[in-house]
């Protein structure tokens, strides 16, 4: 159940520091494939990457705490994006296009740690 | 209305992929409470094999009990595509008998729009090579 008073707070905090961002679901097997967008305002996190410290090596990215180089979080209030008629829910491999024309893949998809808010925390990686 | 814009309709949350014969019903697209038209575009993107593809277009009046055919399309083994445009606000005053799944190719029935659509995709044949069909709608 979501709390609107709470999906209000996040759209205020989106209003102030959020990017617009398009979201995508690709269908069909290349060559033959198409596109369905969504633009929806969204709260994009970046990781800060530890320049004081030497990278730790021996970790593989399955185990937990791992984190990959461009992995962002993305965070979008559902609604939105049912209002912009995207076929939820968001999927692994759907796409996310930030404002400044960056191309990621969906990885992950969280729709419960927010719930309450009617958000969904989307973790994504930059493709070249 | 609420929620106007471009929406696709979808089966599993994807464009209808077109693999062996038989019935795709689609997952339907609501909140569109008050649209006045739709102008559907229906994509095929043709792969090998096959006989032909149908494509019932359908919106509810009852929420979802039933359906309703308002368009068919049909494609074969030629890709291609297909555009119409229906209105909400065509009286309507013969009463129809709606069908589902037994529109005649290449019809429509205009000034039936609910607050939900579907689409519904018969397969004819075996295709193959990842044919698939797009079928998107902007509402207004």
């Amino acid at each position: 159940m979501v709390d609107f008073a709470m999906q209000a707070a996040y759209r205020r905090a989106l209003a102030r520091t959020g990017e617009t961002v398009t979201v995508q679901r690709v269908s069909g097997t290349a060559p033959k494939t198409v596109t369905f967008s969504a633009t929806v305002v969204a709260n994009v996190q970046a990781y800060a990457p530890e320049t004081n410290e030497v990278s730790e090596t021996g970790y593989g990215s399955s185990q937990i705490g791992a984190i990959t180089q461009s992995q962002r979080k993305v965070i979008v209030v559902a609604q939105d994006l049912a209002d912009a008629h995207f076929p939820l829910p968001v999927k692994k491999n759907d796409r996310v296009l930030l404002m400044d024309g960056t191309k990621c893949n969906v990885t992950g998809v969280d729709a419960h740690k927010r719930q309450l808010a009617g958000a969904i925390e989307l973790t994504v990686v930059e493709v070249q | 209305m609420n929620q106007p814009g471009p929406f696709q309709l979808t089966q599993n949350g994807v464009a209808f992929q077109i693999v062996g014969p038989g019935t795709l019903i689609g997952d339907f697209v609501e909140g569109l409470d008050g649209v006045q038209a739709i102008t559907f575009q229906a994509q095929f993107l043709y792969g090998s094999g096959g006989s032909s593809v149908t494509a019932y277009l359908q919106t509810s009046i009852d929420q979802g009990n039933s359906w309703i055919d308002i368009a068919a399309v049909q494609f074969t083994t030629v890709g291609g595509a297909e555009m119409l445009n229906l209105s909400g606000l065509t009286p309507k005053t013969t009463p129809i008998i709606p069908t589902n799944q037994a529109l005649t190719p290449g019809q429509t029935v205009d000034g039936i729009l609910g607050d939900r659509f579907r689409a519904v995709v018969v397969v004819a044949g075996a295709y193959g090579s990842s044919s698939l069909l797009n079928i998107t709608g902007c509402a207004r």
